[in-house]
Order: C-alpha cells, then structure tokens, then sequence
C-alpha cells in the first residue's frame, strides 16, 4: 500500500476545464482521469480540439482566465491537490517540479537573450545559484543535449530548428522536473530531426527517471517513446491502456479509426479506412455519447447515454457501451 | 463514385450570402464608444443634409443684423449671434455641410491617388516601388499644413482647391499604409492560387488585393476624415480657406477671437462642435480597427 | 509502354540572396507518367516545393527544360502559359492561406471558369460550381459560405474542386494534407484517389511524411538540398533503399507499430548550407560513408535496376 502511494506521482481526477465566451462555453476537459508513476511515460493521443494542450495547461494551473476556467476536479502531485495551491506556491512548482516543452521551438525562445542566459534564469530562480554559477550549469545542460557548452553565448537565431528544440528540452530539464509535459514537441521538426530529439528524450527520461506526459497526433511518436497511451476525444478520455494492448488490442471504436486512418509502411492498403465525419464543435457537443455521430458501431442508445469507463482489467480502461454490454460490438 | 458523408454537428448554414462587412458592423456593436463615435456622426450627416430645413441659408446663416450682434445664448437663438447678427447655431448646422465635405472628398482624393500609388509599388516592387515610395517620402518631409497652404496660395483660395489641397497633402501616408498590406498579401497563397489559375494582373489586384487591402485603408479614413476637418478650420482660421460669408466653423472661430472676452459664445461652440466631431471620428476609426482586426475573427 | 506527360531535365532554380545564390534545385531530372503519381519527399528546404512551383512556371526556371506532353513550357509566351493553366493546376499545403477570405466558396471555385470563360451563362456556372462541389464532397449548403467559417478538411476541399474546375490533366500537390488532422487527411487522401481514378489525373504530390507518399504513390523522388538523391517505385524504394540519405531518412520514420523495432540510422550534423554550396556529394557532410571522393564532384544519377536511379558514387563501397 504505501509503496504503490510513493510510486504515484500524478493523479488527475474528475478534472473538467471550460472556456466560457460570448459565442457560447467551449467544454475543452470533460471530467478527465489521468494517473501517472514516476518515471513513466504517457502518451496523450487525440486531434486538433481534443482538449490535449488545455489538460497540458490545466496541470500547470496556466490555463488563460478569462475566458478560461477550472470549474472542477483534482490534480495530485506527489500527494498534494495542485488546484488548492496557492499561486506563489504553483509559481514555485512551475518550470522546478514540473515544466513543459511547448510545440514552436522557433517561439518559444527569447530572440533577445542568449541560450545561455535563458537557461541559466530557470536555474537562478528554482536552485538559488549565482549568475557565474547558473551558467556553469547551463554549459553543462547543453552539452547533455548534445549541443557544444561554448556555444551557451549564441542567440536562437543562430541555431537550426532541432537545435533550438534542444535548448527548449534542456531549459525543461535544468532542475531535474519530476515531470516533463511536452507539447508535440517535434511535430514543427523534420523526420530525421525528430528521430535525434526523440532519441535524445528517451536517454534523458532514462537517466534523469523523469515521468513524461507526451502530448501528440501522432501513433508512431507514441510507439516510439511511451509506457501507456491515453486517447482523448472531445475532451475526454476515450481508451487508456499499456502501449501494448492499445496497439495489439485496441477496443474503442475511435481508437480503430486512429489506426485506419494512418497509412501503414508495413502493409499495402489500396484505400484508407478513415473516421468518417468532423470532430465535434466543442461549443454543442453531440449528446450521449460525443463520439456517436462518426461511430460506425453507434445504436440509438449511444445518442442518450453517456458510457462510464469499464476496467478491463491490466489498466485498460475505455468508456463505450459495448464494453457495458449495452451494445452489440 | 465520390460520395462523402457529412455530420452536420458542427456545420453552420449558409443559406444566403451574408456581407463581411455586416459581420464588422454586428462585432463593432459590442463597442459601446464606437458606437457612440457612430451615432454622432450620423447626426451631424442628416444635419448637413437638411441644413436647409433646419435653418435657412440665406435670411438666417449669411444675412447680417448688426443690430443684434454678440448677443449671449437666448430662446430665439440658442447659441447667440456672433460679430454680425448672425445666428451661430444656423452658421453652425450649415458648417457642418462644409466640414463633412471637405472632409470626405479630401480623403478621397487621398485615398484615391495614394492608394493606387501604394499599390502599384507594393504589388510591382523593385524600381517602380523605389521611385514611388522616395517620392513619397519627400513629400512626407514638408509638413502636410505647409503643403496644403502652399497649393492653396498657388491656386487660389476655393472650396475645391481646399479639398485638393487638403487631400494631396496625405496622400503619402495613405500610399504607404495600402503599399504595406499588398506587400504582406502579395506573398500569400491565395494570390498564387490565383496566378496558377491564370488570373492576370489585373484581375489579381482588383479581386483579391484591393478587398483584402480595404481594412486599414478604411480606419485611416475614418481617422483622416477627422484630420481634414481639423485642416479646413486651421486653413479658414487663417484666412485660405472657406471665404466670407459661408459658414465654416474654421473661419467662425477666427471670426470670434477678437471678441472673446466679451462674448465667449462666438468661439466656444464652433471651437466644441469641432471638438466632439473629430472625437467621434475618432472613436468610431478605433472601433472599425478592432473590429476588422483578423485576429479577432473566430 | 507509359506514355511521359511530364519529364523535367537538368532543372535549376537559384535565388539570389544577401550573399550569394541559394540552389533550391539544382540539376534536377525526372519524369512522369501518364495517371501516375510521383511522391517527392525530402526535409525542409530540400527544394521539393520550389520544383512543384518551377514547374508549373509560377517560379522562373533559372536553367533545364520542363516538356510537357512534349513541349517545352520554359519557352511559352504569355498566352500560350495562359493555356497551359487549364492543363496543370496546384493544390496548395495551407487550406487557410490558399482561399481568399474575401470570397464565397462558390465564387473561389466559379473563378477559374470565368478566367478561362469555360461556361456561358450565370445558370451554366451555377450548375458547374455544384457538380464540382458534389465531386469533391462539399454539402451544397456551403454555397454562400466564407472560408474562414470551415474547418480545414472541408477548405481543403475547396482548393482541390478549384484546381479541378479547369478540368486539367495535371496536378501538383504541395503537402495537400500536412495542415490536416489524421482522421480528415486520410479522407482527403481517398478523395484524391478517387479522382484521380474518375478523370484519369497526373499528380505530383510534394510532402515530407513518408507514410503518406508511400500509400499514394507510384513512383517517388527523394530531394536532399536541392538534389534528386533518389528515384525509384515506391515499393522497391521501401524495400531497397540505396542512396544513404534515403536509408537514414526511412529509419527515421516514427512506426506506429510495437511489433517490430528497426535498427534507426541515427544522422550526425548539421544540414550544409544551400548557398552557394561547393561541388559534391550535399549529403557528405552527414553521410556516414562519405569518402574524400564524395565532397570533389557532383555524383550524377545512374540507373541501377530498371526504374531505380540513385545519385551516389559510393554505392558500390558501401555494399
């Protein structure tokens, strides 16, 4: 018991965000539960409106408000309701404790400030150093990142996209996070690019036993790099499972179309097989269930009730209502 | 066979063409100060617009009574009379005919020459951009009321080579102001789009350009309209502009200087009427800027 | 034998720049056959958007031959280019910069027809702007409505009926459905399909995601900084990767598949400049065979097995 408690580092439950405008309340988080060890690795799967980056800002407490608002739930980081710290206290946690990896490496640096200086700033506000010494650090961090330490006097502008995207993962990782959520953070960079960076972040997950929340569209990214896969669908949580049985037995409708949609190197397909319809407008989400109106199983049950999540036991988890026994699969 | 399915969850119907610019207005509404701006204006333009009902020209806005002369605010005339016996608040509504039209067709010119200016450089750059825009830019060095007062003496003090002279004088920044966003939409995909379609020149200017060009053209003419009326006062003030005995609220307000403090009257409600006038053009440019900002849009 | 509706030789596009000639394409060749589709992929800046637009002649050729149907359109006088846009049309990567926000969806997709004065009268126009929305999948509901006011599958879609409405033998998409969400481009991609199968298309299909130009291609191009590396049928390219930019290039592809893990070809270095670059192999720099031979001469295209051409002098060491 107490040692599966030391083991969790993150328990999310029941979280629901909202974005509340003129043109009507977009329900971008619907009642989301994510539970993460440490050192794992989860892969937040799901298109654009999922609701992926607004979970990614909720954990950070960064969501914009207005229009922006938590309107319920619980986020446990190692033990403790991050929804009922105060702001001083998230200020602490932010970038020291937990620290994110936006998608645009090319904004998400300061053009003004040297890379050195802006990772040294991370370290100078989370572990009190001096400025000689946050430098020193930051030497040290870009070589872990595989860029040379004497180049910490460079501006962004002078390094390449995979670069940048570099200095982004080492400014993440200066204080040793105990979680890292990565917002597609290769997506904006080429295959073989992407292929050094994705190589980059499993050695330094494994060195620094970082657990990871990996935001992306991507399957093959996913297969790559996670532990467990969590697939969201008009802000909720669609399937989660081990990386093995959501890709050797997926079991939620949305999930096959993810998969007949890509097409495959392996195999020849002479047609894709794609979901059919559009995501749903978050402002008037479909009743019952959200995902009825492009599911090809769909009963006129599914329109009025909304699926509970069935364990399927070795933690896979998945809200249908085949899995109910209310529908025919 | 192609058939697609559509959910029709989040779809909005289209059933008729609905205009841009009604989609500007229904967002501008929200904005209580521009709407405001917007209520004044339209007052002042149904006042120019039946001056003549309101007061007529002749007997009360021109004929002279001096024997009621700098009378202060009364029943019979609501804002006094000025050096002349004439009514100011009759001199006032007929003023407003003036000002409006300076004001408008001013900026028009300006917008005409400078926008086509502007345009041509920006969609043709290279040398043509160079000349064009160097040009402008020496014109950009004589301050725009010197300019103004210069085409004014040269060609004689009327209401026509006022506007001319009003609105040659801005046309640099309307040029530069559309040379900018052709130079942004030139490089856009749909303007290629339009060229692998074959459009010509031509077409890609006035079809795909000039529309997308509009938006800051308008704010700065609304905000212009606002700088020509405050032109055609200080040009009248001085004697170069609308001349005697026409109502110009310009040449009332230098007309009641030497009587100020005596009969405060003669220059202060020409001197507020500009005033709230070029408020509310203000106001009203800032709306429209919000309002047409893109990035605003959904 | 299949006939060639496009064949491009010893293709050159320079840029000028602040300090020197950038070489988006350099001495590139290829062809196309007819109803076929040629995938041309390769990294950011590697030229392959630059050759859709050379050829189309939205850009100037700096030097090279472009035939089409035989001819060669480097030489074609204003009208004749005015033609030739009835022939070959683009679909463009980003469905939210490609439409005018100012116009309709009817009148986006009506315009080439009137351009081309391809319909008669207001009812013929009406008629043909539907059926073109029907072909691609568009509610007729949609007739009057902006761009800006759809999501970018159903824009995507305006851009494909507008390319069609000249009814042309050959298009050239550029990263059609990088901008699309997986479920939207999968749909967009059968469409294409589809149509090309209906009016018996051309496509070159320009885009970096390797999945995407396998599952629709016939035959596919590998660019590297402006050079033609590799050229070969999709299938045989997958399966016999020869050039080593094309090997490290495949490895890298993230498979969404546990089953098997491939041995990855991890790329050391940086991407060597485009400008005004020295003679040789561009790959050199990262390449790891790479010999004192490969930075001296440009290595030349050579056919190795029918159909499969590779730029490499080195192939025969490495094997």
């Amino acid at each position: 018991m107490s040692k599966a408690e030391t083991k969790e580092l993150l328990n999310i439950k029941n979280l629901t965000i909202h974005y509340i405008t003129e043109d009507g309340t977009v329900k971008a988080v619907n009642g989301i539960d994510i539970q993460l060890n440490r050192g794992e690795t989860l892969g937040l799967v799901g298109e654009t409106g999922a609701g992926k980056t607004t979970t990614a800002l909720g954990i950070l407490r960064l969501v914009p408000n207005p229009p922006g608002k938590i309107l319920g739930g619980e986020i446990f980081f190692e033990g403790e309701d991050l929804l009922k710290k105060s702001e001083v206290e998230m200020r602490h946690i932010r970038g020291n404790k937990i620290s994110m990896i936006f998608q645009d490496p090319m904004t998400s640096l300061n053009p003004v400030l040297t890379v050195g200086e802006q990772i040294a700033e991370v370290i100078q506000i989370h572990e009190g150093l001096g400025k000689q010494d946050a430098i020193e650090k930051a030497k040290k961090m870009l070589e872990m990142v595989g860029i040379p330490g004497n180049r910490h006097s460079e501006y962004p502008h002078q390094f390449s996209g995979g670069m940048k995207q570099r200095v982004v993962i080492a400014i993440a990782l200066a204080c040793n996070p105990q979680l890292l959520i990565a917002d597609e953070p290769t997506t904006a960079l080429d295959v073989t690019i992407q292929a050094q960076v994705l190589d980059l972040m499993n050695n330094l997950k494994k060195e620094f036993q970082t657990a990871m929340i990996l935001i992306t569209h991507d399957l093959g990214v996913v297969a790559e790099v996670c532990d467990k896969v969590a697939i969201m669908y008009a802000g909720e949580i669609v399937e989660t499972a081990s990386l093995e049985d959501l890709f050797e037995n997926p079991k939620h409708p949305y999930t096959w179309g993810l998969f007949g949609s890509i097409p495959n190197l392996e195999e020849e397909v002479e047609r894709l097989n794609p979901i059919k319809g559009l995501m749903p407008d978050p402002t008037n989400l479909p009743s019952g269930c959200p995902f009825h109106p492009r599911c090809p199983k769909a009963a006129d049950v599914c329109k009025k009730q909304m699926p509970k999540t069935t364990d399927l036991g070795n933690g896979h988890k998945v809200r249908c209502l085949i899995y109910e026994g209310i529908v025919k699969a | 066979m192609i058939k697609m399915t559509e959910t029709q969850a989040s779809v909005p119907t289209t059933p008729k063409k609905r205009s841009i610019w009604l989609e500007v207005f229904r967002r501008m509404s929200k904005n209580k100060m521009a709407m405001f701006g917007l209520a004044i204006i339209i007052i002042l333009v149904l006042t120019a617009v039946f001056a003549d009902v309101i007061a007529p020209y002749e007997e009360v806005a021109i004929k002279q009574n001096l024997a009621q002369r700098l009378q202060g605010p009364s029943a019979k005339h609501w804002l006094g009379t000025d050096e002349f016996g004439r009514d100011i608040f009759a001199r006032l509504v007929h003023g407003a005919r003036v000002s409006l039209k300076v004001g408008i067709v001013a900026v028009g010119i300006s917008i005409l020459i400078g926008g086509t200016l502007g345009a041509v450089a920006g969609y043709y750059g290279g040398k043509i951009d160079n000349v064009i825009m160097r040009a402008m830019d020496i014109f950009l060095a004589i301050p725009s009321i010197l300019l103004a007062i210069a085409i004014v003496s040269a060609l004689g003090p009327s209401l026509f080579n006022l506007m001319l002279a009003i609105g040659i004088s801005s046309v640099p920044s309307y040029a530069r102001i559309v040379r900018a966003s052709v130079l942004s939409l030139r490089d856009q995909e749909f303007i290629e789009a339009a060229r692998a379609i074959g459009a010509s020149d031509f077409r890609i200017v006035t079809k795909h350009i000039v529309p997308n060009a509009l938006a800051p053209v308008i704010v700065q003419g609304t905000l212009g309209v606002a700088g020509a009326i405050l032109s055609t006062a200080g040009l009248s003030f001085i004697g170069l502009g609308i001349q005697p005995p026409a109502p110009e609220w310009g040449s009332m307000l230098s007309g009641g200087r030497a009587y100020l403090r005596y009969a405060w009257h003669v220059t202060t409600f020409p001197g507020l009427l500009i005033m709230i006038t070029i408020l509310a053009l203000n106001l009203l440019g800032d709306g429209l800027r919000d309002a047409l900002d893109p990035k605003l849009k959904q | 034998m299949a006939e060639k509706l496009l064949e491009v030789r010893n293709l050159k596009k320079y840029f000028k720049v602040k300090n020197g000639y950038l070489h988006a394409v350099d001495n590139v060749n290829f062809f196309i056959n007819k109803g076929e589709t040629l995938g041309v992929v390769g990294e950011s800046g590697c030229g392959k958007s630059t050759t859709g637009r050379v050829v189309l002649r939205l850009l100037e050729a700096t030097d090279g031959e472009i035939l089409f149907e035989g001819k060669n359109i480097r030489t074609f006088n204003k009208s004749q280019l005015r033609d030739l846009r009835k022939e070959m049309q683009i679909v463009f990567q980003d469905p939210y910069a490609s439409l005018n926000p100012r116009m309709t969806v009817s009148e986006i997709i009506a315009e080439p027809l009137l351009i081309h004065k391809l319909v008669k009268n207001k009812q013929e126009l009406d008629k043909k702007v539907a059926s073109l929305m029907s072909t691609v999948g568009l509610a007729e509901r949609l007739y009057n409505a902006y761009p800006h006011e759809l999501d970018g599958g159903r824009r995507q879609r305006i851009g494909i009926a507008r390319a069609l409405a000249v009814n042309p033998k050959f298009i050239v998409c550029d990263e059609p459905v990088s901008a699309l969400d997986v479920s939207i481009q999968a749909q967009i991609l059968n469409l294409m399909q589809d149509l090309q199968e209906e009016f018996g298309l051309t496509y070159m299909f320009i885009t970096h995601d390797l999945s995407v130009v396998k599952h629709i291609s016939d035959n596919i191009a590998v660019m590297y900084l402006g050079q033609l590396v590799e050229l070969a049928p999709a299938k045989e390219l997958f399966k016999n990767p020869l050039h080593p930019y094309t090997k490290a290039l495949l490895s890298a592809i993230p498979v969404p598949s546990i089953k098997h893990k491939k041995e990855r070809i991890l790329l050391k270095g940086e991407i060597t400049s485009p400008i005004n670059p020295q003679p040789g192999c561009r790959f050199a720099k990262r390449c790891p065979h790479a010999t004192d031979a490969c930075t001296k001469q440009d290595s030349t295209l050579r056919e190795i097995s029918p159909g499969h051409f590779v730029a490499c002098d080195c192939l025969e060491v490495i094997k």
